[in-house]
């Protein structure tokens, strides 16, 4: 206890309401962290102060707080957790840098489908697997909510991609623009991924300016965090390796 | 794969939850979220009045709540914490939007005692509660004006002097409204969680 400092019951109710003026306020915190008494009393007052809370009425707020609460949080999670880091230490560092930019990134993607379309109207353009023109691909995910950019790294600097994709389904597009051809043996390839998952998906070359990539996923795409591409041997890999080329938030 | 692991969330206190987050468990931080955002939101919205602002506000609350669930003191009563940072966030808010030029919380046509003291106003039925039923009941319990001197400083973000002039009351009356409504008020509370 301390000899100098008045107790301050008398402020209790409004401290714990937050109403008390800015000076009353710092003489309360200066004296209940000397004063056990008055701390565990400025508690109880606290206590039942807050259970106010409960007259306002409840209400359900729209599910994208708690995607973005969640997201926050798993990120946080994933970047600050040296789980795994044996094993793919400088990927992770990696990563780390590439969500940071791409979050900064994140919200300036404004190009709509069409304009999308439009630029590569004449452009032929080759399907993973399959002959489809980007056109055709496009139409079908003309109702996608969702266009994510992927930042460029390393050799594939100053290429562009993007990912379209439908929050619930298990499939999205990747449209990438300017990626630099490998040498033969070697392919890139796409992964999705969230804390403690690498998904492996499509193997591609890149032997157009812009090629088109149809992912198809386990699990449903917004249940992954990033989407990034990594140079691989061409027959693909189970583990991404450290060339991670392109990177991005989902 | 996955390593999402189903618990049966209501067998699990609060307590237990957030001592849970505290070591990193994002499921038993969902549970929370999920047990409590209502309140959250239902708080912001009747401080802020502004649905982008509101949910703004249920963000960063659970985000500060997962940064700070280390520093939950074991014995002591999870939803008091968690709405005291809920609190914090939507009264500091509020003040700084109230220092732009910006209507303020109250207004004649919806006083601010009118408008608290029903329970079923907007709140989605599936979502009420047992503590707040409880809670409801004994703020009706109070006295008329100590209730308004709470819900001022509460919902409308109001300090004591400035409830004071508002409704032309000397300092000090104020300030006993309040000491003697909470203290009813735990009163009422202690009686009403011990019979539970
Ligand atoms: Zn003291």
């Amino acid at each position: 206890m301390e000899m100098h400092t008045e107790h301050i019951e008398d402020l209790a109710e409004g401290y714990a309401l937050d109403a008390l003026e800015p000076g009353e306020r710092v003489r309360v915190e200066e004296h209940i962290a000397i004063c056990r008494l008055c701390k565990q009393h400025m508690q109880g007052v606290h206590d039942t102060a807050q259970l106010l809370a409960f007259a306002a009425a409840p209400i359900a707020p729209p599910d994208r707080c708690k995607l973005r609460v969640m997201e926050k949080v798993a990120r946080e999670q994933f970047l600050s957790t040296p789980t795994r880091r044996q094993r793919t230490g400088r990927m992770l560092s990696a990563w780390a840098t590439f969500a940071t930019i791409a979050l900064i990134a994140m919200g300036a993607w404004t190009i709509s489908l069409q304009r999308e379309v439009a630029a590569m109207q004449d452009q032929q353009v080759r399907a993973q697997g399959e002959q489809a023109t980007l056109q055709a691909q496009i139409a079908h995910f003309a109702s996608t909510e969702t266009v994510r950019s992927l930042r460029a790294e390393g050799i594939a600097t100053g290429a562009t991609a993007k990912t379209y994709m439908t929050p619930g389904k298990n499939e999205a597009l990747l449209v990438v623009r300017n990626l630099p051809r490998l040498e033969p043996g070697k392919a890139y390839q796409v992964w999705v991924a969230r804390p403690g998952l690498h998904q492996p998906l499509s193997v591609f070359t890149a032997n157009q300016s812009t090629e088109s990539v149809m992912l198809r996923t386990p699990e449903p795409m917004d249940t992954y965090r990033w989407i990034m591409v990594t140079i691989e041997d061409a027959q693909g890999a189970q583990q991404p390796s450290q060339e991670t080329v392109l990177f991005g938030d989902l | 794969m996955a390593q999402v692991q189903q618990r049966p969330a209501d067998a699990v206190s609060d307590e237990q939850l957030i001592e849970a987050v505290a070591r990193g468990d994002r499921h038993a931080f969902e549970t929370l979220y999920d047990r409590y955002s209502p309140a959250v939101f239902g708080l912001a919205l009747k401080t802020l009045r502004e649905r982008e602002v509101a949910e703004e506000a249920v963000q960063e609350v659970f985000w500060r709540v997962w940064q700070r669930a280390k520093s939950f003191e074991a014995g002591r009563k999870f939803a008091p914490w968690l709405f005291g940072i809920a609190h914090n966030y939507c009264i500091d808010e509020l003040r700084r939007r109230r220092a732009r030029p910006q209507p303020v919380y109250e207004d004649d046509e919806h006083p601010v005692l009118s408008s608290i003291a029903e329970p079923s106003d907007v709140a989605d039925a599936a979502l009420e509660s047992e503590q707040r039923r409880i809670v409801i009941g004994a703020l009706q319990q109070l006295p008329a004006e100590q209730r308004q001197a709470l819900e001022l400083a509460y919902f409308g973000g109001l300090t004591q002097q400035e409830i004071a002039a508002r409704l032309g009351n000397p300092l000090g009356t104020i300030k006993t409204r309040m000491r003697l409504g909470l203290q009813k008020l735990r009163g009422i509370l202690q009686g009403q969680y011990a019979a539970e």
